[in-house]
């Protein structure tokens, strides 16, 4: 049989065709982006959070986080434009970096919202909504299977192995 | 009798989860029923939640599929059984932030929150590491701190910075820095009012999971009791171990007054139901007057 063996989630083995064993391979290739956008939005908003709530918390800290996160995720927007994907990957490939942009436009937003006339705390929270739209963007796309976890269940007090472990054959 | 009602309240179950993530050492020691559970506490003209579960609508298929978790229950449901709505719900005090305790606040609309400053501190820290350092933040939805951050807009969400006496009448918040997370709460209600409390229950969140953690048979050590730590944390067994004889001494020393929602013996100790749906509700006390919701 053509193909690659797989050990999947539940620890057993099934072949795979090339055309799905490139599209698991691009699938992983996709997940650690996914996973750097969607710890951004946690970020992102938890700064927010911390600037409203947290006693002693430094504006500094938030401003040069939106600095450093627009000039970064501007950066990977445009490096998953450029990343090569199955046909049956584009909408997932898309999602993920409309999520991008939008966490630079949002950490864009706050930067110029924090600068000497720039509105402010008030002006700055409305980049949650952009936040907002992309976690909203990136929860359906979520696959536990090839990575891209708004939560890592493996990494939980939820996690429990299972009681399915297979005799490989 | 005291000034609160407490019960447990399961909203589902894992039937085949790994002893070894409940209690540190214990490899290979097969499997056991796993509640997920929330508490709620009525009294003193307020109705208090410790915590709120998760959102099967955005966890349910994979905690089915993958973990098989098994029965869940909407607040709306299971608060049912003790006579509430969620809507009547004022306080929610999160234990901690993984999306199990922290993941369904929408459901409480009129609630005001509270949760420790240093677990949102030290998580949104975790968040900003490389990925490869993702252990830290495990457990943590970022949908989740965007929804704190929405309460906080609205006035809904304190962050409590440290120990808290009398939070409410004779209930008192305590961290546990560096434990099971950065910054773990437990809650104390001194059901009797006084200070040095005759009639006192503790409520851990992660910070225990079961008996056994308290009082087990030395998985790590050849002795009959040992306190030995819960099998997943991110801070350090230090800090559970000396959290757990804090958590003693505010139960008097005695392991039934402390209260674990994923326990699943607490049936054997305390008064229940167990529902058509396969969960259980645990009456752990009931205040002046109030009816038993269990028998």
């Amino acid at each position: 049989m053509n193909g690659i063996l797989v050990l999947n989630h539940t620890h057993s083995y099934r072949h795979e065709s090339a055309e799905e064993a490139a599209l698991a391979e691009s699938r992983l290739a996709l997940a650690p982006h996914y996973t750097v956008v969607r710890r951004a939005i946690g970020y992102l908003s938890g700064l927010m959070l911390l600037y409203r709530g947290a006693k002693g918390f430094k504006p500094d800290s938030i401003f040069e986080a939106a600095e450093r996160l627009d000039e970064e995720f501007r950066e990977l927007a445009d490096r998953l434009r450029s990343l090569e994907v199955p046909a049956a990957l584009v909408p997932t490939r898309q999602t993920v970096m409309t999520s991008a942009m939008l966490v630079s436009s949002a950490a864009a937003m706050i930067k110029k919202s924090l600068t000497i006339g720039g509105g402010g705390l008030d002006v700055a929270e409305q980049s949650l909504e952009l936040l907002r739209r992309a976690h909203r963007l990136l929860m359906p796309i979520h696959d536990q299977h090839s990575g891209m976890m708004m939560v890592d269940f493996n990494h939980a007090c939820c996690h429990c192995t299972g009681s399915e472990i297979e005799q490989t054959t | 009798m005291g000034a609160y009602s407490i019960w447990v309240l399961e909203y589902s179950y894992v039937t085949d989860y790994a002893k070894s993530m409940v209690i540190y050492g214990a490899h290979n020691a097969g499997i056991m029923r796993l509640p997920y559970a929330y508490i709620l506490i009525k009294g003193h003209g307020h109705l208090a939640m410790v915590d709120v579960g998760y959102n099967n609508r955005d966890w349910g298929k994979d905690l089915a599929e993958r973990l098989h978790v098994k029965g869940w229950q909407s607040p709306k449901n299971v608060l049912k059984k003790v006579g509430v709505k969620p809507e009547d719900v004022d306080t929610v005090m999160l234990s901690h932030l993984h999306f199990d305790h922290a993941g369904n606040l929408d459901d409480f609309p009129n609630a005001k929150v509270y949760v420790q400053e240093k677990e949102i501190t030290r998580n949104v820290w975790a968040m900003s590491l490389p990925p490869r350092m993702a252990f830290l933040s495990f457990g943590v939805d970022p949908g989740d701190v965007l929804k704190c951050v929405e309460l906080g807009r609205k006035g809904r969400l304190t962050l409590v910075d440290g120990d808290a006496d009398d939070f409410l009448p004779g209930i008192d918040l305590r961290v546990a820095y560096n434990s099971h997370t950065f910054g773990s709460m437990y809650i104390v209600v001194r059901n009797d009012g006084k200070r040095e409390s005759k009639d006192p229950w503790v409520i851990t969140g992660d910070l225990l999971y079961v008996y056994e953690n308290i009082a087990g048979g030395g998985a790590m050590a050849d002795a009959d009791k040992i306190y030995t730590p819960v099998g997943f944390a991110t801070g350090s067994h230090e800090n559970l171990i000396l959290t757990t004889e804090k958590i003693m001494k505010a139960a008097n020393n005695e392991i039934n007054r402390v209260i674990m929602v994923h326990e699943d013996r607490l049936g054997e100790h305390f008064p229940s139901r167990l529902g058509d749906d396969g969960l259980r509700v645990t009456e752990i006390c009931l205040a002046d007057g109030e009816p038993s919701r269990v028998r």
